[in-house]
């Protein structure tokens, strides 16, 4: 499952406090709060305080129980037996308080696997055949295929039934979003105009009653601005502080830095059906071009690393010895030259029909525009280099979509993949996704490639696996389909007033149970 | 972003003036061939320095000799790049001293963030960054790498152009406001555990105000030599970004939250010299942010966020304990979707008649503008520079800013024919506004 994101892109003693409140900014503001009608990540966070699944990712790849009791696998990988928690509630409603049940979850997968359901990427649930009530609190789970590791189809974060009686299609009108109703470790209290949610902690918690009564998230216009109210004490954390602001939150004493790791990496994607970046040499030239180490340095202050292959560093797909392509401009354009192109006398990169060779490279611009036009800005300066003239063209994240998924018009884009399976790369380079809104838009086409894709999907062999994935990066390293750039680190800001912070890449608040605030009262 | 209006392009009229022969002009700029060149007379528009500093300053000098041409209109003479050639860095946040000779910024080498002040006059430059000395604690502890690197950022001018001040952590990773000259060591004001920032001097007394998170969330505080330091406002949220009026006895700033921002103004009585109760410069929902003050003093220039979520560009009148209500602000409006540049806000031009900003039209690199507010036009200054930020102008007429090169953010310097020397002490100063919106 992965999703595309926009961009390349979270004991002072003089305080003033009404109440024991931990208050963290957003640079987005929620409309509606619920864990699958939206893709705003600021509401992804809040849905982490608010609702539960039934077993939870660790950093390990591990799944730890959580509203499931237990559980347990078919031999075969089809089938999935839980048994749920029986002292677990639903946040009070309208007065009353419902117990949790075998009823919700299989309200949530009708929810999720209906038609009328307007969700993101809902064919992530499909692989969901059935899921059966055997009592109460016994639920068994049938997946239309076998799978290795099943658990990870049913981390999902289970809703009321008793919100979802009736015929209402469930999508961003739903009154839920308005007034979400979870088992989580918060209940929303007060979503006020302005955007600010205020939550409190649920004191029937089933996994103990969280140290910080009160959680309030404060949405603000400008990362700048946000970083500045961090600074001046009217906010406790950010969940995300940009690059640029970065240094300037380190400097300062009072607040702590915490980063995390995201299963993400972002790249440069060649369409190979067009006549230069069809040959796999220029595609690796233009990898020598571009000193992706310095953009690293510029833009990021080296907060990430540099990649090799489709696989963020992080994952255990990656193949470390792959290393990525040096920056080496004579190399490129040697390797210009052994493919026939040459140069002319004002150092231009001349095509077979000695014509100047110039590439178009679409640039998404939404969310953190900033950042995406300065990548742009920068590789056209390196290619200027390498004799290439590359036309930057700015358009919406509509556009976009609709010029590179839909209709493969397009030379070059940037883009960056979200994962939360990592090895999943099998809709990215297969050329069975060679479609209209596929997700190979690269149109890449390799038979090896896709005979190990298949291979690699469909064993349960995980040494076997490894070593077919790993397979899979060298090849596609040399390939060169995407010009891959860097998996970032993101860092999350708090003042020391705060302890116990421990960030989670899946689910920033994950660990909120264990945060502990320590406010006292102003000293004028 | 549809252009609804007649939209001019500076640098295509000047083209004439353009001379391929100067090495720090970008390449792609054309020469000229047929301008008569003429023995340089000095200082007739620009003083020396600035002739020597930009070769095309003498040749505009004899291209317009009548001064009414000199003067029309908005001309680009020249730009180049301040710094060339040196290891790569980014450099930001610029800031001229009032005489318009000596020019800060930001340079981040050797993992601090370091002021560089240069005196363009002539071959005077100082690196501004405060760090621990042997007699701290903090090497004393035994650690021998420090945990905080040097930040230095912030740099603003004195009204007699000999003293500056800056925030600093230290190297301790404690943010105090410093002042110094050129001629003196830097030393902290007012230190406090509290972070401190955003220091700005008095255009006419030795007064440096600040915001000082010390009583809870950023509040303004006044500086004077040998005074305790007096807290100026007690609003329930930072005030930031605070900016003098011309007479120095007015302060206008943001005060808010969320997405509540406001601009707001105190004002000392004249009599008791007390600072009465900061009031709404626009009483508005719109979310406003970072004014700047024009250099006669008669109006505001600020960002207000519009019901798209763009900011937009607005200048109002700024009369005394007068309020603006909300349909004031949106007949104040003079460029729509610009690029929020919270560092120096927008630059004025010393006659107070036109501002220069960023686009923020997203086909588009970050493009400069300026608008001409008597005569209602709006110009693209076409620098050819991409990603384009911290605009600051020096009453020399010469605009600064920052723009990406390579990967990195460097400083360029475009000459224009705004200085004050060829504007004049504007003798039309009562003009009113010509709004487009």
């Amino acid at each position: 499952m992965k999703k595309l994101i926009l961009t390349l892109l979270i004991g002072l003693s003089f305080r003033v406090y009404g109440e024991n409140s931990l208050n963290y900014g957003e640079t987005s503001r929620p409309e509606h709060i619920d864990p699958y009608t939206t893709q705003d990540a600021s509401a992804h966070r809040i849905v982490d305080l608010i609702f539960d699944s039934l077993v939870e990712l660790e950093q390990d790849y591990s799944y730890k129980r959580s509203l499931a009791e237990s559980y347990a696998i078919s031999k075969d990988g089809k089938q999935v037996l839980m048994e749920l928690r029986k002292q677990v509630t639903w946040h009070p409603f309208k007065g009353s308080v419902h117990p949790f049940t075998a009823k919700d979850v299989l309200s949530t997968v009708k929810l999720l696997l209906s038609k009328n359901s307007e969700i993101p990427n809902q064919s992530r649930f499909e692989i969901i055949e059935s899921v059966r009530a055997l009592d109460n609190h016994k639920v068994l789970f049938s997946l239309k295929r076998a799978s290795t590791d099943p658990l990870k189809y049913l981390g999902f974060k289970i809703l009321p039934d008793f919100r979802f009686k009736g015929r209402k299609p469930f999508n961003r009108e739903h009154d839920f979003g308005k007034d979400p109703t979870g088992t989580g470790p918060y209940l929303v209290r007060q979503f006020s105009s302005s955007g600010e949610i205020k939550l409190v902690a649920n004191t029937r918690y089933f996994k103990g009653v969280p140290n910080i009564p009160v959680i309030t998230m404060k949405p603000f216009s400008d990362q700048n601005i946000m970083t500045q109210a961090l600074l001046f004490q009217s906010l406790d954390l950010l969940t995300y502080v940009s690059p640029k602001r970065l240094d300037e939150v380190l400097a300062d004493q009072s607040f702590e830095v915490s980063p995390y790791d995201s299963l993400s990496y972002s790249f440069i994607g060649f369409n190979t059906k067009h006549d230069l970046l069809s040959r796999k040499l220029f595609r690796q030239a233009l990898s020598h071009s571009i000193h992706r180490r310095e953009m690293l340095k510029a833009f990021f202050d080296n907060r990430g690393d540099l990649i090799s292959g489709p696989f963020p560093p992080t994952s255990w797909a990656y193949n470390l010895d792959v290393k990525p392509y040096e920056y080496d401009i004579e190399r490129a354009k040697e390797t210009f030259r052994s493919i026939g192109l040459n140069y002319s006398q004002s150092g231009q990169l001349l095509n077979w029909k000695k014509q100047p060779v110039e590439l178009s490279f679409l640039i998404p611009i939404a969310g953190e525009k900033e950042m995406n036009k300065r990548i742009g800005v920068a590789i056209q300066a390196y290619l200027k280099k390498v004799g290439i003239k590359l036309n930057l063209e700015f358009v919406d994240w509509y556009t976009w979509k609709q010029r590179v998924l839909a209709e493969k018009d397009y030379e070059m884009t940037i883009a960056m993949w979200n994962f939360d399976d990592a090895a999943n790369i099998e809709s990215l380079f297969h050329s069975s996704e060679i479609k209209p809104w596929g997700n190979n838009f690269v149109q890449y086409s390799n038979p090896e490639v896709d005979t190990l894709l298949a291979e690699g999907s469909f064993t349960n062999d995980f040494d076997k696996k490894i070593v077919i994935y790993h397979k899979l990066h060298s090849i596609l390293a040399v390939e060169s389909p995407y010009l891959y750039l860097w998996t970032l680190k993101h860092h999350a800001a708090f003042n020391q007033n705060l302890s116990g912070i421990k960030v989670d890449p899946f689910s920033f608040f994950k660990y909120v149970k264990q945060w502990n605030l320590r406010k006292s009262d102003k000293v004028m | 972003m549809m252009l609804t209006f007649k939209c001019h392009r500076i640098a295509l009229s000047l083209s004439l003036l353009f001379l391929a022969s100067c090495q720090q002009l970008r390449s792609s700029y054309t020469s000229i061939k047929n301008v008569v060149w003429t023995q340089r007379e000095e200082g007739i528009y620009f003083p020396d320095f600035i002739s020597d500093l930009f070769p095309y300053a003498s040749h505009f000098q004899n291209h317009f000799k009548n001064p009414d041409k000199a003067r029309s209109g908005i001309k680009l003479i020249q730009l180049k790049q301040l710094t060339k050639g040196l290891k790569p860095s980014h450099e930001a946040s610029l800031s001229w001293s009032k005489n318009g000779f000596l020019l800060g910024y930001e340079v981040v080498k050797n993992q601090q963030r370091k002021i560089l002040l240069r005196d363009l006059s002539r071959s005077y430059s100082k690196t501004l960054a405060i760090v621990p000395t042997s007699e701290d604690t903090f090497y004393s502890s035994g650690r021998s790498k420090p945990r905080y690197r040097s930040y230095n950022a912030f740099l603003r001018w004195s009204y007699d152009s000999k003293h500056y001040s800056f925030m600093s952590n230290g190297g301790q990773g404690n943010f105090n406001i410093y002042v110094g000259s050129i001629d003196s060591k830097e030393k902290s004001i007012a230190p406090n555990p509290a972070k401190d920032g955003f220091a700005t001097w008095s255009p006419r007394h030795h007064e440096v105000v600040f915001t000082s998170a010390r009583t809870g969330k950023g509040d303004l505080y006044l500086f004077r030599e040998g005074v305790r330091e007096d807290r100026l406002t007690f609003t329930p949220s930072p005030d930031l970004y605070p900016e003098w009026t011309k007479d120095g006895d007015g302060i206008i700033f943001v005060s808010g939250d969320l997405q509540k921002h406001k601009i707001m103004v105190l004002l000392r009585d004249q009599r008791s010299r007390m600072w009465r109760k900061p009031y709404l410069f626009v009483s508005s929902h719109a979310e406003q942010m970072r004014p700047v003050i024009s250099p006669n003093g008669r109006f505001v220039a600020f960002y207000s966020l519009g019901a798209n979520r763009e900011w937009n560009l607005h200048v109002l009148p700024f009369k005394k304990n007068k309020t603006y209500l909300d349909r004031d602000l949106k007949k104040s409006m003079i460029a729509r979707n610009v690029f929020l540049d919270l560092n120096s806000g927008v630059a004025w031009t010393p006659d107070s008649k036109k501002i220069f900003y960023v686009e923020n039209n997203f086909t588009k690199a970050n493009r400069i503008f300026a608008y001409h507010l008597v005569k209602g036009k709006r110009y693209l200054l076409n620098t050819k520079t991409a990603m384009n930020h911290d605009l600051i102008m020096s009453r020399l007429g010469v605009l600064s800013f920052c723009a990406q090169s390579g990967s990195w953010d460097r400083v360029f310097m475009a000459l224009t024919n705004q200085g004050l020397k060829i504007q004049g002490n504007s003798k039309s100063n009562n003009f009113s506004i010509k709004y487009i919106y």
